[in-house]
């Protein structure tokens, strides 16, 4: 009998709390001709990889389940997209000549867990962030827990104007971590409130940018493409110093997607290309002293494949 | 070599995370407890087993992988399918941008091809621009797609459409939103900005002296920083970075954007070295722009 009651009394909770927290702004939900092209060369099925990816970015907390931790494949899903999106990381340009970093940094900083780059931290899937239009946000210096990365709607919506791109979706976890990488090395983590300087955005979203050459060589003979070489910081160079501020290493990032990997499909890299200058030109507080690509309807790329 | 380790754990399984969870582990040797719950030789042996599952299945979900190894999967790529050429008709409109969709860009070649043969097929031009959309976009990448097909095309019968969306109300950039300051740090992207710098590029590849004066005009008094300045690039790209172009973009742009008038662009076909001087020329010419870096916090 009370065993009953306690039934009754747990769906009556269950129903209410249901109901309380549900989403203000649902994601919209679908995938893109190109993002679904990206996902059938590598896979987008393999246990193996999103196994990896689901430990290794540590997409274990709850807040997935609703996004489609139980339906890894569909790649419609937000869990999909976001392995979708690691293993569009694991493709930028690698041993080569040109680009800002190698595949193998973005790599392991975009990692939650056995990062070179920061601390261990998790992935978190969160509907709506600080405004409907945010993609991201990061969680640090949390009191007595892990830290953590939230991804919002806008990263994986389909059929409006946000750029749920499976480039951009990549990039901005490499932004979020970022952040991490901020916290780790003592830098204050926070992004300055705008609109400032050339940054149109506004509240805290933009950031300095501290150009340096892509091949920009150290003092020692390595060269920033280098594995490694993403992780210095504050060395002198013939522009400046060298070092990063979360959207600088995004648009990096974003750069070397477009001009340098062959594999992704053109529509991909056009899409690198627009979000790259978008960025360059919005959200930087000095001006980003140049533009990715040329103005082209179809652009000329590299015909590149890594080693 | 791009480091490939193979190991990955049981345990990150998704279907056997429950095992590591515990959830339906748990429910199976509850009921297996009843069964044996009047045999105490039966429990020693249930509690032996439960304790060698428990310690197979921490020992699985921990992490063996040393930090930082590079050691993703071995992934064999399925390379993007070259596709036979479709061509761009009012009817084919669909077909023909899944195609640039999934194309590797090896095949950019034949979709110029393709474009060229419907170039001055007006309902074809009026077909692309009617797709043009902030209320039912379809993707970034579509609306990006349907851009770069009218920018080849360069049909001047375009360009109000192309104008129109450069200019349109429906999707507001960041200089013309509502200033809503967020609670906390928030990565943000001016969609809307990066769409219309494509369309105001795409009016510059169209290069009549109408295209060019749309082009001058949003270099003069659009509300955007981006499409001011990725006017300005087009403008000179396809003018060819010449002298005289430079000078008039000098006279026509906003105060704010003049020292932004030629900026190098990073491409596979320019030399990097030419690429290195520029930027290290601009930051000598507007010294101001070199960030410094923050100090640390104590956290």
């Amino acid at each position: 009998m009370m065993r009953r009651y306690y039934r009754r009394l747990s769906f009556a909770f269950a129903l209410i709390v249901g109901f309380t927290t549900a989403p203000a702004l649902a994601c919209s939900d679908g995938v893109t001709a190109t993002e679904l092209a990206w996902a059938n060369e590598w896979g987008p099925c393999r246990q193996d990889i999103i196994s990896y990816v689901y430990q290794k970015w540590d997409m274990t907390d709850d807040s997935w389940d609703p996004a489609g931790k139980s339906d890894d494949c569909n790649m419609t899903r937000p869990f999909a997209k976001v392995v979708s999106a690691v293993v569009l990381t694991s493709n930028g340009p690698h041993e080569q000549i040109g680009n800002f970093h190698d595949t193998v940094d973005y790599t392991a900083e975009s990692r939650s867990t056995g990062s070179p780059f920061h601390g261990d931290i998790y992935l978190r899937f969160i509907q709506v962030g600080a405004s409907p239009l945010s993609e991201a946000d990061s969680e640090t210096g949390r009191f007595a827990a892990e830290d953590r990365t939230n991804l919002h709607c806008p990263l994986f919506d389909a059929n409006n104007v946000s750029a749920g791109t499976v480039v951009n979706r990549a990039s901005t976890i490499i932004h979020e971590a970022w952040h991490h990488w901020q916290y780790a090395h003592g830098y204050d983590t926070s992004h300055i409130t705008g609109p400032i300087g050339f940054c149109a955005a506004s509240g805290p979203a933009c950031d300095n940018f501290y150009f340096h050459d892509p091949n920009f060589v150290f003092s020692d003979g390595n060269v920033s493409e280098q594995i490694g070489m993403l992780n210095r910081q504050v060395v002198v160079n013939d522009v400046g110093e060298y070092f990063h501020s979360p959207y600088q290493v995004q648009v990096e990032f974003d750069s070397d997607m477009a001009i340098w990997t062959d594999l992704i499909p053109f529509a991909a890299r056009l899409e690198a290309q627009s979000i790259a200058n978008a960025r360059l030109q919005t959200q930087f507080v000095n001006g980003a002293p140049f533009i990715v690509g040329t103005p082209d309807p179809f652009p000329t790329y590299a015909f590149r494949q890594n080693p | 070599m791009r480091p490939t380790v193979h190991s990955h754990h049981r345990c990150i399984n998704l279907a056997a995370e429950r095992l590591c969870s515990g959830s339906d582990y748990a429910v199976s040797r509850h009921r297996k407890a009843r069964a044996m719950r009047r045999s105490s030789v039966r429990i020693f042996r249930f509690m032996l087993m439960t304790l060698a599952l428990s310690a197979t299945s921490a020992a699985a979900c921990g992490h063996s992988n040393p930090p930082g190894s590079a050691d993703f999967p071995t992934i064999s790529y399925v390379p993007l399918p070259i596709r036979s050429p479709v061509p761009l008709t009012v009817k084919n409109l669909d077909a023909f941008v899944s195609w640039i969709a999934t194309m590797p860009a090896s095949q950019i070649p034949d979709v110029k091809k393709a474009i060229a043969k419907a170039r001055n097929d007006s309902p074809v031009v009026d077909a692309v621009a009617n797709r043009l959309s902030f209320t039912h976009p379809g993707s970034y990448d579509q609306q990006l797609i349907y851009l770069s097909i009218l920018g080849q095309m360069g049909n001047p019968r375009a360009l109000p459409a192309l104008n129109g969306y450069v200019y349109s109300r429906e999707c507001p950039v960041y200089e013309e939103s509502v200033r809503v300051t967020a609670l906390h740090d928030a990565t943000q992207f001016d969609t809307c900005a990066g769409l219309k710098s494509r369309a105001i590029s795409m009016i510059a590849f169209i290069n009549t002296p109408a295209a060019q004066n749309l082009v001058l005009k949003a270099i003069e008094g659009h509300p955007s920083r981006a499409v001011r300045l990725s006017a300005i690039d087009a403008f000179l790209y396809e003018n060819h970075d010449s002298r005289q172009a430079i000078a008039l973009l000098v006279k026509t742009a906003r105060p704010s954007d003049k020292m932004f008038v030629g900026l190098p662009r990073l491409a596979p076909q320019n030399s990097l070295r030419a690429f290195d001087a520029a930027v290290a020329r601009f930051y000598h010419e507007h010294p101001e722009e070199r960030a410094k870096i923050p100090k640390r916090v104590q956290k």
